[in-house]
C-alpha cells in the first residue's frame, strides 16, 4: 500500500557545503540518501514529493559537520497481509516462483499456487504450467498476488505471496 | 491432526478463544478450561502449533465433562516445510520473530538446523528434510525416466583455465601471442573485471555426450556473475546448465563444496567432477580430474580466491613480525613453518636480501602460493602426491626456479645445491629423466659460485618455503609447461615440450569415458533392481585400476609408520592394489623410494618390476595404470649402495649429496663425477664462508662475548655429546677427515656446529617429508666415502685460500658461534 507521509531526518552537511547553494545542496544530500532505501517502520521511500522545512544548521564540534533537521514529505510504499498487488514474475523454480512488486521481492510456492498448475522442468523455459494448458507462469510475466505474510527486515521486506485465489494469477 | 485434551485432570470447557477456521500460531491461547480437581483450577490452553483450526468438537456452551485423551479440536498445522527468508512459504508467518518463543515450546519442526537450501540460485529458500526428500524423490523419478544421472560440474581448472586479464597482460610472452588463434577467450564480469579464459580441450564434446547422460550442475567458487558469464560461454545456447548454477554467492562455506546443499538427502546418483578432493572433503562421489592450468606462467590468482589469500597472508605476515624474537626448536607445526622461515629471516638481518628475494613480482606469485602453502598442508598427503607427478620439462622449471634464487644468494656451493636438490628430489621424487643437460648448466654456473653453509641453511629455510612455490608453479605448468624458459638452458630439452602440449590434455575425454561407465553400470545395475549407488560404482571404477597389483613398498616409509599414516598405501588400495609387508610369489610391483634396500634387490633378482612411488599417482590421475617403464627408480653409483655397515644406520639421517647424486646418476655420470669432486671442495668452502655469513648472521643480535679457541672445542664437545644420533656422529667424523689436514680446529668447531644446524633444519624436514628420510639412508657413508677418498681435492688451492680466508675471521666467528649454539 502507499502512503504520502511526513516524515523527518537529521542531515549531516559537509562543512565544504556550507556557501551559496548550501540549501540546494542539503536537498540533493536528502534526496540521494532517503529515495529507494527500505525503513523497517515505514516500509520502502519511494520518491520524496516535497521538502518542508528545513531547520537551522548546527555545527558538530567535533567533526565540524553541520545538521540539520529536515522535514520532508515522501510516497512510500509497505505491502501488507492480504494486500493484492501486481508483481512481475523474475525467477521460476520447481518449489514455486519469485515475483518482484516495485522493490519488493515476493515468494509464491507451489502450495500456494492453485493446484491444477504444475512446474513443468521439461521445457527449457522453467513456467508453471496449468492441465489445460491455457495458463503458464513463466520468467516476466504479470501475475496478480495476494500478500500471505511479510517480514521486515532493518533494510529489507520480504514476502510471500499467493495466487491461490480467486481472480489472482497472470495477468493477460 | 486431531488434538486430546492435554491435562492430567478432567474438566470442562470455559471458552474457546477461536473459531473453526482461525488461524493460530504457537503460544496463542486457543481455550480456557477449568480442572475438576479440588480446587477447581482453570487453565488455559496454549497452541504448541502454527494452523488452521479446522474442527472444534466441544461447543462453547457445553458444559460437560472432559475426559483426559479425549479429542478436543481438528487443526491443519503448517510444519513451514518451505521458507524464504524467515518465512514460511505456505502460511507467510514470520518464524524469525517467533524464534524465541519456539525454543520455550520446543517445536523441533521449525528448527532451522534441519532448513536445507536446495535451489541453485536462491539460498535464501530453505526446505525441511523431509520436503527436500519429497523434491529428491521427484527429482530422482525424472531421471530415471529420462536415464540420467547427476553431473555437479567445477568450473576453474577443470573444464576452463581463467586469468584477469590483467595478469595476462603482465606476462611479456602473452602480449606476442596471438589469443583469439589460441582460442582465449574473453569476459567482462559486473562490467569492471575482465577475464582471459582458456577453455579445455575436448570440452565440447564432453559437454555434448555427458549432457545425453546427466544432468549437468555447475558448481564453483566463483561468483554468480563470474559463473553465469563462463556457463554462457561453455553452452551459448544455455541448455546444459540452465539455471542450474550453484555460485559462491549461494553456497554455505567458502572453503569447501558439500553435495548437501544440492542433494541433501540422496547422492545416490550424483557424480562430481572436481580438480580437488580437499574442498570435498573427501567425498565418495568424487571423479578427480587432473587440474588444468594453460597460462602457467601468468602470475594471477582467480578472483575468488585472491580475496582470501591476500588476507591470510596479511595475517601471516603480521604474526611473523610479532615473533621476531624467539627461535622456535623442535619440532614445528606445519602452519608454523612458514612463520619460522619468517622469522629466520628476520632474525638474520638478511632483509636486503629478503627484499631483494621478495621483490614485487615473487610477491604476487607467494600471493598464489600463501594459498597454496595453506591449501598443501590442509591437503591429505594423496592430494599432495598430486604436486609431484612432473615430467622432464617440469624438473626444468625447479631448476629454473633454483637457478633464479640462487642468483639471489651467490653464495652456493655446489655440496649444498646438492643438499638442496636431493631434498627437492627426494621430496618430489622425480622421475627418471634426463638432466644432464640442465645439471650441467647448473653446475658450470656455481662452480664460479661461493658456498656458505649459513647460507645455505637459509636458502634450505627457503626452499622449504619455496618448495611449495616451486611444486605449485609445478602445478601450474602440469599441462602446459616450459614454452618459455628464458635463461640459458639446453634448448633441446625444451623443444620437446613446446609441442603445443595444451592441446595433449586429454583427461575430459579420460573423465568422460569413467562417467559413461558409471551411467552403465548405474543403469544396468538398475534394471536388476538393485538399488545402485554412484560411490560404490566409484569405488569399483577405482579398483579396477591397479587390480590384480600386488605391491610392497620399500624404503617409502621408515619401518614402523602406521598404517594411517601411510598415504601412499590407501591411495593404491584404494585403488584396488594389495599392499603386502614381504614380497611373495604373487608380488606384482615393489614400489621404492631408492634402490639398494633389500626388496629391490630381491625384486630385481626376481625380475619383479620395480617402480616409483609416483607410478601409483600418476595411475590414478590418468585413470589407467600408467607405464612402468617410466616409473623406474634412478640408478645409483654401485660403489655407494655397497658402501659398507655404515649405510645401515637409520633412515631418519641426515639427508646429504647422496641421494641427488643417485637421482641424476643415471643421466650423467659425468656430471655425478664432477659433483663428488666439487663437493667436497665445496664443503670446505661452505664451512669457511658459514662463519663469514654466521657473523653477519648474528650481527644484529648481540656484540660481546668474546671467547677463546677452547670455549669453542667444549662447545663441539658438547654439540656431539648431546648429538646422540650415530648419524651425526658420523657426520661430524667425516668433516673432521675432511679437515683434518687444513690443521684447522675451529674449522672443525664451525663446520660441526653449522652442520649440527643444518642437520637439525634437515630434521624438521623428514618431519615434513618421509621421501626424504627415507632416501637419505645411504647419505652417511657417501659423506665418509667422499671424504676420505678426495682429500687430494680437498688440499687444492682454492681450498687453502679459502680456510686462510676463514681463519682471519676466526675469533669475531667463535662469538657468534657461541652466540648459535646459545641459541640451539
Amino acid at each position: 500500500m502507499f502512503f504520502h507521509l511526513t516524515l523527518e531526518k537529521d542531515l549531516h552537511i559537509h562543512p565544504k557545503h556550507c556557501g551559496p547553494n548550501l540549501f540546494t545542496i542539503a536537498q540533493q544530500q536528502l534526496y540521494s540518501e532517503v529515495e529507494g532505501t527500505c525503513s523497517g517502520r515505514y516500509g520502502f521511500i519511494i520518491t520524496i514529493t516535497s521538502v518542508d522545512f528545513i531547520s537551522k544548521g548546527k555545527v558538530l564540534e567535533s567533526s565540524g559537520y553541520v545538521v540539520f533537521q529536515v522535514r520532508y514529505k515522501a510516497i512510500i510504499f509497505k505491502p501488507f497481509k492480504g494486500e493484492v498487488l501486481d508483481a512481475i514474475v523474475t525467477k521460476v523454480t520447481n518449489l514455486g516462483f519469485f515475483a518482484e512488486a516495485g522493490p519488493l521481492s515476493i515468494f509464491v510456492s507451489t502450495h500456494l499456487i492453485p493446484s491444477d498448475m504444475e512446474f513443468d522442468a521439461q521445457s527449457a523455459n522453467p513456467c508453471f504450467v496449468s492441465d489445460d494448458g491455457k495458463h503458464k507462469i513463466s520468467k516476466d510475466d504479470e501475475v496478480r498476488l495476494q500478500i500471505k505474510g511479510t517480514r521486515v527486515d532493518a533494510t529489507e521486506i520480504f514476502a510471500i505471496g499467493s495466487i491461490r485465489e480467486d481472480y489472482l494469477g497472470v495477468i493477460s | 491432526m486431531n488434538i486430546t485434551f492435554p491435562f492430567k485432570y478432567e474438566g470442562y470447557l470455559e471458552h474457546w478463544n477461536y473459531k473453526i477456521g482461525d488461524s493460530v500460531d504457537s503460544g496463542d491461547t486457543i481455550a480456557v478450561f477449568t480442572l475438576n480437581n479440588s480446587h477447581k483450577q482453570q487453565v488455559n490452553f496454549i497452541s504448541q502449533w502454527d494452523g488452521i483450526i479446522t474442527d472444534l468438537l466441544i461447543k462453547n456452551n457445553d458444559n460437560s465433562i472432559i475426559s483426559i485423551n479425549q479429542e478436543i479440536m481438528k487443526i491443519n498445522i503448517c510444519t513451514h516445510d518451505v521458507q524464504f527468508s524467515g518465512l514460511c512459504a505456505s502460511c507467510g508467518r514470520d518464524l524469525t520473530k517467533k524464534r524465541v518463543i519456539r525454543n520455550i515450546v520446543d517445536n523441533s519442526s521449525v528448527n532451522n538446523s534441519n532448513q536445507h537450501s536446495i535451489l541453485h540460485g536462491h539460498s535464501s529458500l530453505t526446505v525441511s528434510k523431509k520436503e527436500a526428500q519429497r523434491l529428491e524423490d521427484i527429482n530422482a523419478e525424472r531421471l530415471r525416466l529420462n536415464r540420467k544421472l547427476s553431473l555437479v560440474l567445477d568450473l576453474d581448472h577443470t573444464v576452463i583455465h581463467a586469468v584477469t586479464e590483467q595478469g595476462l597482460n603482465a606476462v611479456d610472452r602473452w602480449n606476442h601471442v596471438d589469443r583469439e588463434a589460441k582460442g582465449i577467450k574473453k569476459i567482462v564480469v559486473n562490467g569492471m573485471m575482465n577475464y582471459c579464459i582458456k577453455i579445455r580441450p575436448h570440452i565440447e564434446r564432453f559437454l555434448q555426450r555427458v549432457n545425453d547422460l546427466f544432468e549437468l550442475h555447475i558448481y564453483t567458487m566463483g561468483t554468480r556473475n563470474y559463473a553465469t558469464e563462463i556457463a554462457k560461454l561453455l553452452d551459448p545456447t544455455q541448455i546444459l546448465f540452465k539455471e542450474r548454477i550453484l555460485s559462491r554467492d549461494d553456497s554455505i562455506g567458502m572453503n569447501f563444496k558439500t553435495l548437501q546443499r544440492l542433494f541433501p538427502c540422496d547422492d545416490s546418483m550424483v557424480v562430481i567432477v572436481d580438480d580437488r578432493s580437499d574442498v570435498w572433503k573427501k567425498s565418495r562421489n568424487l571423479l578427480q580430474i587432473a587440474p588444468y592450468i594453460y597460462f602457467s606462467d601468468v602470475i594471477d590468482s582467480l578472483p575468488h580466491e585472491r580475496t582470501a589469500t591476500f588476507q591470510s597472508r596479511g595475517g601471516q605476515n603480521r604474526q611473523a613480525s610479532q615473533q621476531t624474537g624467539s627461535n622456535s626448536n623442535g619440532r614445528l607445526l606445519p602452519d608454523d613453518r612458514l612463520n619460522d622461515i619468517k622469522q629466520l629471516h628476520l632474525n638474520s638481518g638478511n632483509q636486503d636480501l629478503l627484499s631483494k628475494l621478495f621483490t614485487a613480482e615473487s610477491l604476487a606469485k607467494m600471493e598464489i602460493n600463501q594459498d597454496l602453502i595453506d591449501k598443501f598442508h590442509s591437503l591429505d598427503v594423496i592430494t599432495r602426491e598430486q604436486f609431484t607427478v612432473f615430467n622432464q620439462g617440469d624438473f626444468v622449471r625447479i631448476i629454473e626456479s633454483f637457478y633464479s634464487l640462487m642468483q639471489f644468494i651467490n653464495n652456493m656451493s655446489w655440496s649444498d645445491v646438492q643438499l638442496v636438490k636431493s631434498f627437492c628430489n627426494s621430496e618430489v621424487t622425480l622421475e627418471n629423466m634426463e638432466l644432464d643437460t640442465s645439471s650441467n648448466q647448473i653446475l658450470k654456473s656455481l662452480k664460479t659460485l661461493k658456498p656458505t653453509s649459513t647460507q645455505v641453511q637459509w636458502f634450505l629455510d627457503l626452499l622449504k618455503f619455496l618448495k611449495i612455490e616451486i611444486l605449485g608453479t609445478l602445478l601450474n605448468n602440469r599441462d602446459d609447461h616450459v614454452n618459455n624458459v628464458d635463461h640459458d638452458e639446453d634448448e633441446g630439452d625444451e623443444e620437446e615440450e613446446d609441442n603445443s602440449p595444451e592441446e595433449d590434455d586429454h583427461h575430459l575425454l579420460t573423465i568422460l569415458s569413467k562417467l559413461e561407465k558409471i551411467h552403465e553400470t548405474f543403469y544396468k545395475e538398475f534394471s536388476e533392481h538393485k538399488k545402485p549407488h554412484v560411490q560404490n560404482i566409484l569405488d569399483q571404477l577405482k579398483k579396477e585400476i591397479l587390480e590384480g597389483c600386488f605391491l610392497v613398498l620399500s624404503g617409502v616409509y621408515p619401518l614402523g609408520t602406521p598404517i594411517s599414516h601411510q598415504p601412499i598405501r590407501h591411495l593404491a588400495e584404494e585403488f584396488g592394489a594389495i599392499v603386502e609387508n614381504d614380497i611373495t610369489s604373487r608380488t606384482t610391483h615393489v614400489v621404492a623410494a631408492r634402490k639398494g634396500t633389500t626388496k629391490v634387490n630381491s625384486a630385481i633378482d626376481k625380475g619383479i618390476n620395480v617402480v616409483s612411488s609416483q607410478w601409483i599417482v600418476e595411475s590414478t590421475r590418468v585413470w589407467q595404470r600408467a607405464d612402468e617403464s617410466f616409473f623406474q627408480l634412478p640408478d645409483e653409483p654401485t660403489q655407494q649402495v655397497n658402501n659398507d655397515s655404515k649405510s645401515k644406520s637409520p633412515p631418519t639421517t641426515t639427508e646429504t649429496t647422496n641421494s641427488t647424486t643417485t637421482t641424476n646418476a643415471s643421466t650423467n655420470t659425468g656430471v655425478d663425477q664432477m659433483l663428488s669432486n666439487i663437493s667436497q671442495e665445496a664443503l670446505q668452502k661452505a664451512l669457511d664462508d658459514a662463519d663469514k655469513e654466521l657473523e653477519e648472521f648474528l650481527e644484529d643480535e648481540n656484540d660481546d662475548l668474546s671467547k677463546d679457541d677452547s670455549m669453542n672445542v667444549d662447545n663441539l664437545e658438547n654439540n656431539s655429546d648431546n648429538d646422540d644420533g650415530d648419524d651425526i656422529n658420523s657426520y661430524l667424523n667425516s668433516i673432521k677427515n675432511n679437515n683434518h689436514n687444513s690443521s684447522n680446529n675451529n674449522n672443525n668447531n664451525h663446520s660441526s656446529s653449522n652442520n649440527k644446524n643444518l642437520k637439525r633444519k634437515r630434521d624438521d624436514f623428514d618431519d615434513n617429508s618421509s621421501n626424504i628420510s627415507s632416501s637419505s639412508g645411504g647419505s652417511n657413508s657417501s659423506i665418509d666415502d667422499e671424504s676420505d677418498g678426495s682429500q687430494s681435492v680437498y688440499d687444492s688451492p682454492t681450498s687453502n685460500s679459502s680456510s686462510g680466508k676463514t681463519s682471519n675471521s676466526d675469533s669475531d666467528v667463535d662469538n657468534d658461534l657461541q652466540e648459535l649454539n646459545d641459541l640451539l
